[in-house]
């Protein structure tokens, strides 16, 4: 069963800008300690993490960061000013070459990364399922 | 700066390698210093390890650091290798393919060096 719609409620919201995303990340990692075990909390901070050094490094340099926990689902919104996206993600290069890995691993560390272009830029979200008995 | 409380790096020389611990988090607010670091110290020692056991957390950015301090190395005729990683730093060494072509082969000696 889908959980109801009224079993919804938000985390954390907050600004992103460069000197913040050290911050952030500690704060998401505070919020979602409570309901997530360690692997999983730690694999679902970093995918937060990538998508708000996206959004300073190639959505305009700031942004807008919710976190809200649905029914039995944590998710993190990043919503950037930057000019979107077009296409997949991007596969992980060869790995002795830089290059863009942030979107992948965020795809790759939750239960799913969700693009969308808004009129005001990306908006990305990663989910990661709460474990039974601590999703309340 | 926030970061500045975040990661340090320490070296040491020894006379076949250089080894670089780094510890606490690196993220994107850390990628000039590291990268300056990286670059001087492959400039004096060919061979340089870097000792991942006390870093807790490191992103996609330090992912290209490191990467291309390791082709830097490798086009000078020297190499970089990562050793140590544990927990979610090993984890995402692993999962991006980093590690296996990084990390020392069998026949490196681990950290620390034969060295009195």
């Amino acid at each position: 069963m889908v959980s109801a719609r009224g079993d919804e409620s938000l985390s954390l919201a907050a600004l992103i800008t460069a000197e913040q995303v050290p911050e952030l990340r500690h704060a998401v990692t505070a919020a979602a300690a409570a309901g997530l075990p360690d692997e999983e909390l730690k694999d679902f901070v970093l995918a937060v993490h990538e998508l708000t050094t996206n959004a300073v490094r190639h959505g305009g340099g700031s942004g807008q960061l919710a976190l809200r926990r649905l029914g039995d689902q944590l998710t993190c919104q990043v919503s950037d000013h930057g000019p979107g996206m077009t296409g997949q993600v991007p596969a992980l290069p060869d790995p002795t070459r830089p290059g863009r890995r942030g979107l992948r691993l965020a795809q790759h560390l939750t239960a799913g990364l969700v693009l969308d272009n808004t009129p005001t830029g990306l908006s990305a979200t990663v989910t990661a399922a709460l474990p039974k008995g601590k999703a309340r | 700066m926030t970061s500045d409380n975040l990661w340090q790096a320490r070296t040491e020389t020894h006379p076949d390698r250089a080894v670089v611990t780094l510890s606490g988090e690196l993220d994107i607010t850390a990628v000039d210093q590291l990268r300056d670091l990286l670059t001087t110290t492959l400039r004096a020692n060919p061979v340089v390890d870097v000792d991942l056991s006390r870093l807790t957390f490191l992103d996609s950015t330090i992912l290209s650091v490191l990467v291309t301090a390791y082709q830097d190395a490798t086009a000078a005729g020297g190499t970089l290798n990562l050793i140590n990683p544990i927990g979610h730093v090993h984890r995402v060494l692993t999962v991006t393919g980093i590690l296996p072509l990084l990390e020392p082969g069998d026949t490196a000696e681990a950290t620390p060096p034969h060295h009195a």
